[in-house]
């Protein structure tokens, strides 16, 4: 049987002025965005990539629109060029 | 005429990173170079001080996505030691000169340290502003320190006490002023969050400061001396008492920077010592300092993640669009903070309030919001645990909205009864803040420049 590849990791961020704990990504992607206390969100800036869909469903959910994913397709930057 | 070839930004942190993919929105198609002191890809620090201390993150998930491709030249782990506008030229901790065409400071702030004098290098000493400090600092708590100092009750302090608690962690917590938070949202908000505080079984030592901290023979931290005398015992201190600019790479370039910023204009551009405007330096972030249009006759710098990005963006387009008009960067300042199981978030500037009202809920409850005016004008609104009220707050802000507002709140009060706000008086300033020469009819300037994310 062929396998899928490994999905890509990918990246995201909450722009938590922005956010106002409407907790529609805790529902969508759980173990990405959680709760502390009643209003507090904190997430996973870089979850497993097999919670993308989840994640992308959650960005879509979000009243206020405050998640962000990476868009970018080139590799991280490294510490790199003669640096120690 | 041409646009720039070659764009320089120093710093790469989330201010440095935005500012680079702006560049590339505004269709900037030269040879662009980032420069970061830290060896690691830009990442977010808010969660440091919470997820990650409490072990929920750790810190290669603070990771910002990169939004767009920016096709960079990505120097890390090598610090910019210098800058000569003269020759547009970078220098670099290596030995290597990076020339420019533009160059963007976005260097930030650094945790003031605690003075070596008095105790600063012993080995459990920590500060929190990067991901290193809070790998350490994340290891030192782990190893279930018997009590944990933290010096300053301003945002950073009260999470960390917060984790701490939540962590099963004794913990006591100085503050030079009468409440936690106090510069930043004066005396009557500080007030509740000293109940905050007390509730979650912090020893909260208000009115005290720390005279040293002592170790043992082997230099590791012990104990410390308070203002008061009492003794404190402690294997882990966070120093929690304000940041520092990182501008000392720019002395000698004939920049108008110091330790508390950069300075800048409306439009971004830095400001020569003679006070021109240079027009190839720009500057964005935690390190610029800039008249705010809002806020006549000072000098404002937010540490502030909103204005960051907002910041870069706005320093981005007039970098590459010389010769239109220059976009101005006039941001309501906002930011949050979650301490104690509370979600705190600000819009305005509540340090230049001459009152404070409560409008919504009550101070003894978890849950409230209150308007601060100057003047008899709204300048800002604090929520605690109301996070989606400040949409409303914030557009009656810049509308210039009368103080007290009305908001025919259906929790608000039967009638509004604004306070003094309690802010420390200019000849006490906050902990580890600088003394700010701050323009007179503005007398809580400096405490403007406690922010948080």
């Amino acid at each position: 049987m062929p396998t899928d590849p490994p999905p890509e990791e990918f990246r995201l961020v909450v722009d938590l002025n922005r956010c106002q704990s409407y907790g529609q990504c805790v529902y969508a992607a759980p173990t990405v965005f959680r709760f502390h206390g009643e209003e507090a969100l904190e997430y996973d800036y870089a979850p497993d990539p097999r919670t993308r869909r989840e994640v992308e469903r959650a960005a879509a959910a979000c009243p206020v629109q405050a998640i962000l994913l990476g868009g970018a397709t080139e590799p991280a930057p490294l510490t790199s060029e003669g640096a120690q | 005429m041409r646009g720039p070839e070659r764009i320089v930004v120093a710093g790469a942190s989330l201010a440095g990173l935005r500012a680079a993919e702006a560049l590339r929105d505004q269709g900037f198609d030269g040879e662009l170079t980032l420069i970061g002191d830290e060896p690691h890809a830009p990442y977010d620090r808010p969660p440091l001080s919470k997820a990650v201390l409490s072990g929920w993150l750790s810190t290669d998930h603070t990771v910002l996505p990169r939004v767009r491709d920016i096709g960079a030249r990505w120097l890390l782990g090598t610090p910019a030691t210098g800058v000569d506008p003269r020759t547009r030229q970078v220098s670099l901790a290596d030995g290597r000169a990076v020339p420019y065409d533009r160059l963007l400071i976005a260097t930030g702030t650094r945790s003031r340290p605690w003075p070596e004098r008095q105790g600063g290098a012993l080995h459990g000493v920590h500060v929190l502003r990067t991901r290193d400090d809070a790998d350490r600092l994340r290891a030192a708590l782990a190893a279930a320190p018997g009590r944990v100092l933290v010096i300053g009750a301003g945002f950073t302090g009260g999470e960390v006490a917060s984790v701490c608690r939540d962590l099963g962690l004794d913990v006591t917590v100085t503050q030079r002023g009468d409440t936690p938070l106090g510069s930043a949202l004066g005396g009557v908000i500080g007030g509740a969050a000293a109940r905050w505080y007390r509730d979650a079984g912090v020893d909260l030592r208000l009115g005290t400061t720390v005279r040293t901290l002592e170790g043992d023979a082997h230099g590791a931290l012990r104990r410390a001396v308070l203002s008061d005398g009492s003794v404190v015992e402690a294997e882990v201190a966070v120093v929690a008492a304000g940041a520092l600019a990182n501008t000392e790479w720019l002395t000698g370039s004939g920049l108008a920077a110091d330790g508390r910023g950069v300075v800048c204009d409306e439009s971004c551009r830095a400001l020569a010592d003679d006070g021109t405007p240079l027009g190839d330096v720009f500057a964005a972030g935690d390190v610029a300092r800039w008249p705010h249009p809002l806020y006549p006759g000072q000098l404002l710098r937010l540490d502030h993640w909103d204005n960051a990005v907002a910041q870069a963006r706005t320093a981005a387009h007039n970098m590459v669009h010389a010769s239109r008009a220059p976009l101005v960067h006039r941001p309501l300042p906002a930011f949050w903070s979650n301490q104690f199981g509370v979600n705190l978030k600000c819009v305005g500037l509540p340090a230049l309030a001459d009152q404070v009202v409560l409008t919504q809920g009550s101070l003894d409850q978890r849950q409230f919001v209150a308007a601060y005016g100057r003047q008899d004008r709204l300048v800002a609104a604090v929520a605690v645990d109301s996070p989606r009220v400040l949409d409303g707050y914030a557009a009656l802000i810049e509308a210039g909205a009368p103080f007290p507002p009305v908001l025919n709140a259906t929790d608000g009060p039967d009638r509004p009864e604004p306070l003094d706000p309690a802010f420390p008086r200019p000849a006490d300033p906050a902990p580890g803040l600088p003394s700010v020469a701050a323009t007179p009819s503005v007398p809580s300037a400096q405490a403007v420049l406690a922010g948080h994310e």
